[in-house]
Order: C-alpha cells, then structure tokens, then sequence
C-alpha cells in the first residue's frame, strides 16, 4: 500500500512538473530602475554629478509598506546617497527615489556599485557605474534648462556648429597667440539629443550642465581638426514636438556616435534624462522639421583686440529665431540673472497656434510643407519666404513685396515714399560700388530685395562693400528708414499692402505680440547679450523663468560709477534690487544695467576695500521731469547717495559717485556687511 | 513500529528459511557471498513544497518547491550469506547487507512571499547519500542460468545535503538574494523493493542485473545564513536505481 502511495506520489509529481511548464512568467513586485544618468562616463574632479533611480512598488494593496535602504559599493569614495526612498516607507502603487551624487575625488577611473535592499534577503544591483574623472577643474560650465509648459511632449536637441575657419572660443579660452596655426577647426555638426525617447513631458524640465568644450582625443592638437566639440560657441537649440520627425532624424544620426575624452553634456539631479549621448553629422537639420530654433552663446570673445583674444565668461547671448520661423511659442532668459526678464513669449500653445492659423489666414502668408506633414504650421519669417528654394506651400508674396517696393519708390504720392526712397539710395549706391569693384553685372531685382529685405550688402570675396561704409549713401538715415518701414503697420491708417507683414505678426498684439526678432536689424528685442551662467528655455508658458516679466528695453535704467582716482578702491561687485552685492564688475569697468525689476530696487555696489554703498530707485524710467528725489532715495546721512545723479536728457542712465578712500567713511559712507 | 514490523517480518522469514532447510534436508550448496556493483541512481522528489523567511517584514514567507532532481551514478557493495535448492522454484535465496551510495542533486523553484507570479529564483543543493539495509532476496525460478529474483530491505539512509545555492531566474527577476543555507545531515529509516535477474558465470561468480527502488526519508538543510538563520530546508528523496553486480561465492 506503501509502495502504492509512492507510485500515486510519483505521478504526481509528473502532473506538477507539466504545470510548471505553462506557468512561464514572473515578476517583481518591486522595481527600481535608472530613471536619470547624470554620471557620465567623463567627469571632473570638484564636479557633482547625480544618477536619479526610480522605485515602483506593485504588491498587492494588502501588503504592510517597505523601507528600502540603498548601499555603495566599489570605489565609493566621493559618493553620497540621498532621495526619499531613504526617508520613508513605500507603499503598495507608491514610488520614491534613490540620488546617488558623486563628486570625484582624486582623478582616473572608478567604478561603483549600486545596490538596493528589499528587506535583508533580496537586493537589486543597478548598472555598474565606471566614469574616469580627469584633475582639470579649469574647464567652465554653464546650464541649459528647458521647461515644458505646454500640454504636449516636446524633444530638445542641442547642436554645436561646425566651424571650418576656426573657433576663437577656444582659441580665446586656451589664451592661443598662434591663432593662425592653432585653429581648433571643428568638421562636424555635433548633437545631443536630450530625450529623444520619451521626450520632456508636459509639466516637467531638464536642467544640463554645458561644459565649455569637449575632448575628443586625449591628447588634443589645436592644429589639427576635431580635436574638442565646442559646446559654447554658436550654439543651436533645436525645440521639437512631432516624435516622427524627431525619430527621423535622430535614426540618421545615431549611426555615428562620438565619445568624447573629458566631460560632455551632463543631466543635473533631479531632471528626467535618458543618456545625453554625442551623434556627429555634416548635415544640418531640415529647415521645414517642425521645430522651433534657439541659439545661444556662452562667453565675451572680442578678437578685434588681438591675441590672446579677451575672453569673459560671464557673459550669455541668446535669442529664439523668431526671424527665421515661428513653430512654438516660447521664452528665454538667462540662468542665474533675475534682472533681465525674457525675450520670447510666455503664450500658451493652444493659443499661439491660434494666432499662427490667424495670420496666415488674414495675410494668405505660406507654410512649410513635408511629406508626410505634421500636424501644426511653421511660418516662414519673411526673407527665409523671398530668398527661394525653401519647402513653401504656394503664394505670391514675393509679388506682393515687388509691388509694393515698385509703388513706394516711384509713386512721390505713396505714404511711404520718402522712407523707400532713403532705403533704395542706399542699396542702389552699394549695389552700384560693388558692380564697379567687382565687375559684377547689375542684379535682378528679386536679387536686389532679397539685399534689401536681408539688410545684406552686396559683397564679393575680392572687396569688402559694407552697407555703413557705402560711398555717398547716408547710412543712418536709410536704417531709419528701413526700420520705420517695417513697422508701418502702427501707421494709422496702416498701408495697403505692409511693407512686411512678419513684423507685425511678430509684434502686434493682434498676433503673437511678442519681443523678438522679426527681421535681421529689428531694435525691438533682438540678439540678447546678459550676465549669466546659462540660459533658461521656456515653452508654452512662464513657468520656470528667473524673471516672469517681459524684457523691456525702454525701462533699461544705465548705472555708471564714478571712476576711482589714485589709489582710491576699485569697483568689484554690484547688487541690483538686494542690499548685499553678489555680481562682479568685470575689471575696469564702470557700468552695468538695471533692466526688468520692479520698484523700488535698492541697488548696493562695493569697493575692493569691501565698503558697501547704496542708492535706491523708487521709480522706473524714463527719467522724465520732477527732479531726483523723484526716483532716487537714500538713507540718512548717505552723502555719498546724495551724490548720486540722473541724466533727465537721455532719462535712462545714472552716475554715481566715485569710491571713497577709508578715511571717508567715517564722514557719511554707510559700510555695510561683505559681499559673500 | 512500523521498522519493527519488517525488521521482525524479515528476521520471521530467515528462520523460516533455515528450520526449512534443516527440516527438509533439500539445501545443496549454501554460503557467503560478496558483491560489487555500480549502476544508475534516479532520485525523485516527495514532500516538495518548504517555506522560509523572505526578510521582508510582515510579509509572507517565501515558497521552496522541488521539482527536478539529477540523476547520479551509484556505487553498491554487497555480502551476506546465500541458502541454495536444487529446485527450480525458489532456487536460491539469502540475507546481506547492502551498502549503496549515490550524489543526486535536486532543483526547485522559490515563489517570493508565496505570490502566484513570483516564480523569480532556481535553487539546488547536491545529496550524499549512504545507504545501509539489511536485504532479504528471493530468486524466484533457475532457468539454465538465468533466476529472476525478488528483493526487499529495510535500513538506514545517510542524508547529506551540501551545495546550496540559489539564482535568479533570467527575464523574470532583476533580484538578487544575499543568503542561503548551510549544509545538513540527517539519518533515516530506509525501506526498499526490488527485482531483477542473475546470472550464472562461472560456479562461484554470478552476475546480477536488479532494480531497486527505495525510500530514503528526509533530505534536510542546517540552518539558514542571515535572516534566513530560523529556517531549514527539508525534502523527502526516495530512489530508483538499476545496478549491475558482480557476486562471488566462497565455496
């Protein structure tokens, strides 16, 4: 019976092995994976770079709530271990997160590892982490932070030039003397897609650290060409939302990846990144892909002083290519600065595509086209419509534009005659030098207004023939002109046919009504050159942006100090609208600008013997009337405030006293805390 | 109770045995024997199902569940002694010690907190086992030189369990475990069947092909390593083996 039982037991267990066969799939109820790779595989000692893990727990909602606990293994040193799953229990459909920050110590290669507790029996190990950091803190960085404010998923791309003739950036950061033998050429377009999978989500940002270059070799040679990617010089931010097209391209460009040397791009903690890999390329992006352009530029170069080109690094440039397209509706400023306020737009998306699909309408102006085509349009700015060759939906603007230049220079009734007229002296002497100096036939007259419309010269390689230097034209009146021209739509009436219309839709608030570029030497708000460690790109909305107000240049108040004689102190550091001064005056010089800020804004500046003086704006400019009191306040016994004066003919700008030898404080300075 | 009855059944039958022999004067050649073998042993696996801490507190056990087990080459020592008829029917039949050893390794499965889809780890352990029994063996016909036979035995099974370890299951688990379980030994009440044939070779040398299935009892762990320190792993083993042996006779 025995035996029986063990033969019944027998079977059994063959009946149990083929359940086991269909039951195929398991999983984990707890899972931690690496949500953010802000480690690279090159770094620098003295810089902080953070992985972000994510923790999902699915047991079922019956089970008591886990504390995970994380542990570093290997060459840990420099490592630290912050995040929420360390502070609390996670709880059945609950999530929390693991920060592990490191700060190489000592230069070479480390790996660490990280793993993750379940209780004391079961543990998961992340991916290994190996990163070779190199001892040269010298290399500057700067940020890019991008938020998406709009509903939808959008795909930055970063983009760093190519640069056949040289790079003075690098050359200027290296203090090169040889400029003509060490020319650091860069052959390639490099680009790092940030996200290209699941994009930046609505609601959510990214914040990179740009390194001011890139090695690409361990040894680099600045005579020959690739040797580092220059990641602050005429860079391109390039703002997708179409994932199809965004794959399009980022399929082409994966094929060629690069790995750099030293540090590249770098996601900070607490931004959702998918690895920041470097893809090359000679191509340049699609001009009708539905994006919208930004570009910026990290640092002061000034090469007409000679060698060592001057560099300051304090300084960023920037702008949206509101010129050449408009796509997306956004704004940008600089990181770090709250005194400057954006260019752009903060227009929800909904309500820029509203206004896009407006204009078009009202002025039967083109889009782009691609096959297949996406969903929103990407208006053309106006030179990129006349100039030819582009992807355009069909239209007669060209015509339009021809007519109206045939009626304004040749109809004395026109209203816009006299404008015209200053505008085609200008263009007709300069085409004319330049058929004299380069034995050129005469051009068409599409080539004529696309100079025109372009604010371009005609130039041939042999002869320089600038627009200001044209012989016999009065340069200052035709750019006058121009200008006036191209806001004629404020005219009232405004003309029949405008001489741009972009301008307005740009401009007016009928459209997007926004500062930014509209044409290449637009005034309004155009290329912005601001103290900054970045900038900050914001899309479909204000959030995020260090100032939320619009940048305007009329409330730009211009602060010049007196200018030290002697032995007297220097000027070393400023503050605008906070007591303590927390900027530093680049050496030698006696300015800076109070631009975006409200009223009253105490500004404090000190001298390099660490005294600190102050004077407050009470009101905006222009300085129009009244008399200083009226917008200058300072405290009691402050005589050196006291001579502190407004120039009421320009109405923007404010000179101060210079500093005071230490001796004098005790007779009306107020010396106040040092600057940290 | 249930050792002393087939110990007592088995003693029952050998007296049996022998006042029939010396009742009936019908033995011919009786004597010692001694035999060595080797075969194959297929161990299987019974009470499958143990469970033990997962180190998560408040949380279920885990579930240990064997489902495989490897099978292993097995060694097989023989003596006793042997009472011979010269009958056709019940030619032969005798009373020995059996010593047989063998190294299965058995697999299993763990569940994490005993959850239906957690099917996440592999784990084994080898087994030393060393089996004594006391075999009383029954040929059943002489056909030429051919007897069937049949055997039955009870005993001891010596059950070493060494060699934990335990895995990950690729594509289900990005787990891992920290511990295991120590080795353990236990000793068993062991019981078994069998059948098979000898051989005549030569007068003194027989040659005998059996099967053999015996139950072997517990197969059991030490203690656990970590938070696994209050738990052991037990599985009952019983196995089946088919040996070739060489028996010689002394005269």
């Amino acid at each position: 019976m025995k035996l029986y039982l063990r033969c019944v037991n027998l079977a059994f267990l063959l009946l149990s092995f083929l359940c086991f066969s269909v039951d195929a799939y398991a999983v984990d109820h707890l899972t931690c994976y690496l949500q953010n790779a802000g480690i690279p595989a090159v770094t620098h000692v003295g810089t902080t770079y953070a992985n972000t893990y994510r923790c999902d727990n699915t047991y079922p909602s019956s089970f008591p709530a886990i504390q995970l606990s994380g542990t570093i293994l290997g060459d840990k040193a420099g490592a630290n271990l912050s995040g929420t799953c360390l502070s609390q229990k996670i709880a059945s459909g609950g999530t929390c997160q693991f920060v592990l920050s490191y700060d190489p110590p000592v230069s070479g290669k480390r790996t660490l590892y990280f793993q993750i507790s379940v209780g004391s029996l079961y543990f998961m190990k992340m991916p290994a982490i190996t990163t070779t950091a190199s001892a040269g803190t010298d290399v500057p960085a700067k940020k890019v932070v991008i938020y998406n404010n709009s509903n939808e998923t959008i795909y930055p791309i970063i983009e760093a030039p190519i640069l056949l003739f040289g790079d003075a950036w690098l050359q200027a950061q290296f203090a090169q003397t040889d400029v003509d033998t060490n020319k650091y050429i860069q052959t390639k377009i490099h680009r790092v897609y940030v996200n290209p999978i699941a994009g930046v989500q609505p609601g959510a940002s990214v914040e990179i650290t740009v390194p001011f270059y890139s090695q690409l070799v361990s040894h680099p040679d600045p005579t020959l060409p690739d040797q580092y990617i220059d990641w602050w010089n005429a860079m391109r931010v390039y703002i997708y939302d179409h994932h199809e097209s965004l794959q399009a391209v980022y399929d082409s460009d994966k094929v060629n990846p690069v790995f750099p040397t030293t540090a590249s791009l770098a996601c900070d903690p607490g931004s959702v990144c998918e690895p920041l890999a470097v893809y090359s390329s000679t191509v340049g992006l699609p001009l009708n892909d539905p994006y919208q352009l930004t570009e910026y530029t990290f640092a002061n170069v000034i090469t007409s002083q000679g060698v060592p080109y001057p560099i300051d690094t304090q300084f960023v440039d920037y702008d949206i290519s509101y010129v050449d397209h408009v796509y997306l509706c956004m704004a940008m400023e600089p990181h770090g600065n709250t005194n400057i306020g954006y260019t752009g737009t903060t227009l929800d998306i909904p309500t820029c595509r509203s206004k896009i699909n407006q204009f078009i309408s009202d002025k039967d102006w083109p889009i782009y086209t691609k096959t297949p085509q996406y969903p929103y349009p990407k208006v053309p700015g106006t030179y990129n419509v006349i100039i030819g060759n582009q992807p355009l939906t069909s239209n007669d603007i060209f015509d339009r534009i021809k007519q109206k230049w045939s009626a304004c220079t040749t109809d004395s009734n026109d209203p816009e005659f006299t404008h015209c007229s200053h505008v085609k002296d200008l263009f007709d002497k300069n085409s004319g030098n330049y058929q004299s100096l380069c034995s050129q036939p005469a051009p068409t007259l599409d080539e004529y207004l696309q100079h025109v419309y372009g604010w371009v010269a005609f130039n041939c390689a042999s002869h320089a023939n600038d627009l200001q230097s044209t012989p016999g034209a009065n340069y200052e009146q035709a750019q006058e002109a121009f200008l006036a021209l191209q806001y004629d739509y404020e005219l009232n009436p405004p003309p029949s046919i405008l001489f741009n219309p972009y301008v307005e839709f740009i401009h007016s608030s009928t459209y997007i009504g926004m500062n930014a570029y509209a044409f290449s030497i637009d005034d309004a708000v155009g290329n912005m050159n601001e103290d900054g460690d970045g900038v900050v790109i914001a899309v479909g909305g204000g959030n995020g942006l260090p100032n939320p107000n619009a940048y305007d240049p009329s409330k730009i108040v211009n602060v010049g100090l007196g200018a030290p004689s002697g032995s007297d102190p220097t000027w070393v550091f400023y503050g605008i609208c906070q007591p303590t001064p927390n900027k530093q005056l680049p050496t030698g010089s006696l300015t800076f600008k109070v631009q975006t800020v409200e009223f009253p804004c105490e500004v404090s500046v000190m001298d390099s013997n660490n005294h600190v003086y102050h004077f407050t704006l009470i009101a905006s400019p222009p300085f129009v009337g009244g008399d200083k009191a009226d917008y200058i306040q300072c405290e009691g016994g402050n005589t050196w405030c006291e001579g502190v004066n407004i120039n009421f003919v320009t109405g923007h700008d404010v000179s101060t006293p210079p500093t005071t030898p230490l001796a004098s404080t005790k007779n009306g300075l107020l010396p106040k805390k040092k600057a940290k | 109770m249930r050792m002393q009855r087939i110990v007592g059944c088995l003693i029952f039958l050998s007296i049996f045995c022998i006042s029939d022999v010396y009742a009936r004067q019908a033995l011919l050649l009786s004597g010692w024997f001694a035999g060595v073998g080797a075969g194959a042993a297929f161990p299987s696996v019974s009470h499958r199902t143990d469970f033990a801490c997962s180190g998560m507190p408040g949380f279920p056990d885990d579930k240990y569940v064997a489902n495989n087990a490897k099978n292993s080459l097995e060694l097989l020592l023989t003596g006793g002694y042997q009472w011979q008829r010269d009958q056709d029917w019940l030619p032969a039949y005798s009373l020995g010690l059996q010593y047989a050893y063998a190294q299965p390794r058995v697999k299993g499965v763990i569940y994490v907190n005993n959850l239906p889809d957690t099917r996440n780890f592999n784990y084994r352990y080898d087994v030393d086992q060393h089996l004594i029994m006391l075999n009383f063996k029954a040929d059943i016909y002489r056909w030429n030189e051919l007897m069937p036979f049949l055997a039955a035995g009870v005993g001891v099974a010596i059950n070493n369990m060494n060699n934990y370890s335990d895995s990950p299951i690729a594509g289900e688990t990005i787990w891992n475990r920290r511990y295991g379980f120590t080795s353990g030994h236990t000793t068993q009440f062991a019981e078994s069947i069998g059948a098979g044939l000898d051989y005549w070779l030569a007068d003194n040398l027989q040659a005998s092909l059996g099967y053999q299935y015996a139950c072997t009892g517990n197969v059991r762990s030490g203690h656990g390593e970590g938070s696994l320190s209050a738990d052991r792993l037990t599985n009952q083993l019983s196995l089946s083996s088919v040996d070739l042996q060489l028996v010689y006779f002394f005269s």
